[in-house]
């Protein structure tokens, strides 16, 4: 039992970990609602949960938004992500992304995530997060013209900077 | 797909791997919820678990590791005397409340998985009665450090949450004997450490505070009137120095790089710690001159005398060219813990040396480099140990990443006409792709720059090996192999 509960968590705590760092933005509460969600797993058990990652994802952020304990060391995060050239975007792309991600209202936080870091389906979303599976592609369009539009002001006001 | 749809999906996907480059701390299977129950959980909401431990430690009872889980556990009980020792100050056995003032800054080590331990200040109660008391000082220090702990390192010497009623005692005596330290520990409950990693985290966190006392270089930890100590399943019965523990391969301290090059002109410094990769120093000197100045970098000992003076070893750097400032600078880092610039003037020349000593915790791998346009030499200390051979260093991706189908691969080599060779293996060591690029500089002393795009199949998937290695010449035998586990998503 223990080999089958090391395994999951191998696979799914990492990326939970880093979606609800995301999500929310502070390390300790991020660390703390993806041991919470992993508890409640646990006590669940893996064979009365469906689709595990989604799960955990759903349960995360809930833990995350309940405790919102914002941090004042959630802008360390981002300034501390490494510089990895991998041709495309920059680090500082990157951190402002994730900055910009920030702003946006947390439902879509966890919606825009829950889409393009773990790759759910929009009925998916829809089933997981409560919401109709009709207005799943609309709040994404929204979350994502919200974010280029914070991403873009970020990058401006750095030129202006410069 | 409409044109908006695109964009919504590159930026999403942009955003993806944003969130994939966090690097957060993630705490081990071992030390999670599920694995630890914390008090406030009732045990028997984990009846499976609680099964499950009791099946592996009667599957062991009648092994090795049962005897060292007694002998740990064997510590005397609560009101036992005290250790005896010489010339030791008896150290609190309460935790300081955490609203006490006036607290000292004292630099203690935390363990990094996978990497060396890195140093830090914490606050405390400095006794600077001598060589014993500021031992004890600083291992009492970092007992009871609860903020402060660099991110991505953990305390493995940190006090345990109490689990039941009664007391705990936590002891200690230290006795210095010319470079070496030491450290009796009687711990009730014993050393709270599973496994290899947290066992080795904790004697690299002590066996680093221990010999961070000035003159110290080598430290002997026991468990209270034993010979030795033993942690988790680890026997500690010999001194131990920094690099014993550090997890590099032994440094030639007599090796040296020099180039003959120029005149530098004026020269300036910059550094950095774990930027360039996880546990890597990087010292850089930049020339004004549109030629490499000459130069030479060789490892010293070096026993600091104070504080603000830290370190055991130095990396002496001479570069001819003249540096604007004089003097230290000290840095709150490991490994680099202060950079000593002093000019030497050669008289009638106007032009002069310049020595940069820069100040380590320990003997690690170094590498130099030069770069032109604008001229620099670049001194590489240290590295994940995993990633480092004595001639291939991997700076990304690093151990253990998660990376995508498609990835690039750098680092520094010094290998035969430059040739760096790599493969992928999937988990069933099947090679899934391969090949070889070249490093900016073949054979020499000084280290060439590679970088190589890597693309793996899309049926490729989970656990990989990445190994680098130069193909020996005489042979094709491999040589310098370095074998980093990555995760594909």
């Amino acid at each position: 039992m223990i080999d089958r509960w090391r395994e999951v968590y191998e696979r799914e705590y990492p990326r939970l970990l880093r979606a609800l760092l995301a999500i929310g933005r502070d390390p300790a509460a991020a660390e703390d609602a993806a041991q919470e969600a992993f508890v409640k797993a646990h006590r669940t058990g893996l064979d009365n949960i469906e689709k595990l990652p989604a799960w955990l994802l759903v349960v995360g952020v809930r833990e995350v938004f309940r405790r919102a304990r914002r941090s004042r060391r959630e802008r360390e995060v981002w300034a501390s992500l490494p510089a990895r050239n991998d041709g495309f975007d920059t680090a500082t792309d990157r951190a402002d992304l994730l900055a910009a991600l920030g702003e946006l209202p947390e439902r879509q936080r966890a919606i825009v995530v829950a889409r393009y870091f773990y790759g759910l389906s929009y009925d998916e979303i829809a089933e997981h997060f409560d919401i109709k599976s009709g207005t799943v592609g609309a709040t994404l369009h929204q979350a994502i013209e919200r974010l280029r539009q914070i991403h873009l002001a970020g990058l401006l006001a750095r030129g202006a900077m410069r | 797909m409409t044109d908006e749809r695109q964009d919504d999906e590159i930026t999403g996907r942009a955003l993806a791997r944003a969130v994939e480059t966090i690097e957060p701390n993630e705490t081990p299977f071992e030390r999670s919820r599920i694995a630890t129950p914390p008090t406030r959980h009732r045990f028997f909401s984990f009846p499976r678990l609680a099964t499950a431990v009791a099946a592996i430690v009667l599957a062991v009872a009648a092994g090795a590791w049962f005897n060292t889980l007694r002998e740990t556990r064997d510590v005397p009980a609560v009101g036992s005397p005290a250790i005896p020792s010489a010339g030791s100050s008896p150290t609190p056995t309460d935790p300081p409340t955490s609203a006490e003032p006036n607290r000292d800054r004292i630099w203690v080590y935390f363990a990094r998985d996978g990497l060396p331990p890195t140093g830090a200040f914490i606050g405390g109660t400095f006794d600077n009665r001598g060589p014993d008391a500021r031992i004890l000082s600083r291992l009492s220090a970092l007992r009871y450090a609860r903020t402060g702990i660099p991110p991505g390192a953990t305390n493995q010497f940190a006090e345990p949450v109490p689990t039941q009623t009664g007391t705990s005692t936590f002891g200690m005596s230290s006795r210095v004997q010319g470079d070496l330290a030491t450290v009796e520990f009687e711990i009730s409950g014993g050393w709270q450490v599973r496994g290899s990693a947290q066992s080795l985290g904790l004697v690299q966190q002590l066996v680093y505070t221990i010999t961070d006392e000035p003159g110290v270089r080598r430290a002997v930890i026991k468990d209270t009137g034993k010979a030795n100590a033993v942690i988790d399943q680890l026997v500690i019965d010999r001194p131990l120095s920094r690099e014993d523990v550090s997890g590099y391969s032994a440094v030639d301290l007599a090796a040296r790089i020099a180039l003959d090059g120029g005149a530098g002109g004026r020269l300036s410094y910059a550094t950095s710690v774990d930027k360039v990769s996880p546990g890597l120093a990087r010292f850089v000197v930049t020339a004004q001159s549109a030629e490499v100045p000459q130069f030479s970098v060789g490892a010293e000992k070096w026993d600091n005398g104070t504080a603000g003076d830290a370190g055991k070893y130095l990396l002496r750097v001479q570069v001819l060219g003249s540096n604007d400032k004089e003097g230290l600078e000290t840095f709150d880092s490991s490994p680099l813990r202060g950079v000593m610039t002093r000019l030497n003037v050669a008289t009638g020349t106007g032009s002069g040396v310049t020595t940069y000593e820069i100040r380590l915790d320990d003997l690690r791998p170094w590498r130099v480099l030069t770069l032109s346009n604008p001229s620099r030499v670049v001194v590489d200390i240290g590295g994940a140990p995993q990633a480092i051979s004595d001639r291939i260093a991997v700076y990304s991706p690093t151990v253990g990443a998660a990376v995508s189908h498609d990835f690039s691969v750098s680092g520094l080599a010094r290998v035969f006409e430059a040739t760096v060779s790599w493969r992928v293996k999937d988990s069933a060591q099947r090679v899934v792709a391969s090949g070889v690029t070249n490093a900016s500089l073949g054979t020499s002393a000084l280290w060439g720059a590679y970088e190589v795009a890597v693309k793996l199949p899309q049926t490729v998937s989970g656990n990989v090996t990445l190994e680098v290695y130069e193909a020996s010449a005489k042979d094709g035998s491999e040589v310098g192999l370095v074998r980093l586990p990555l995760a594909v998503r």
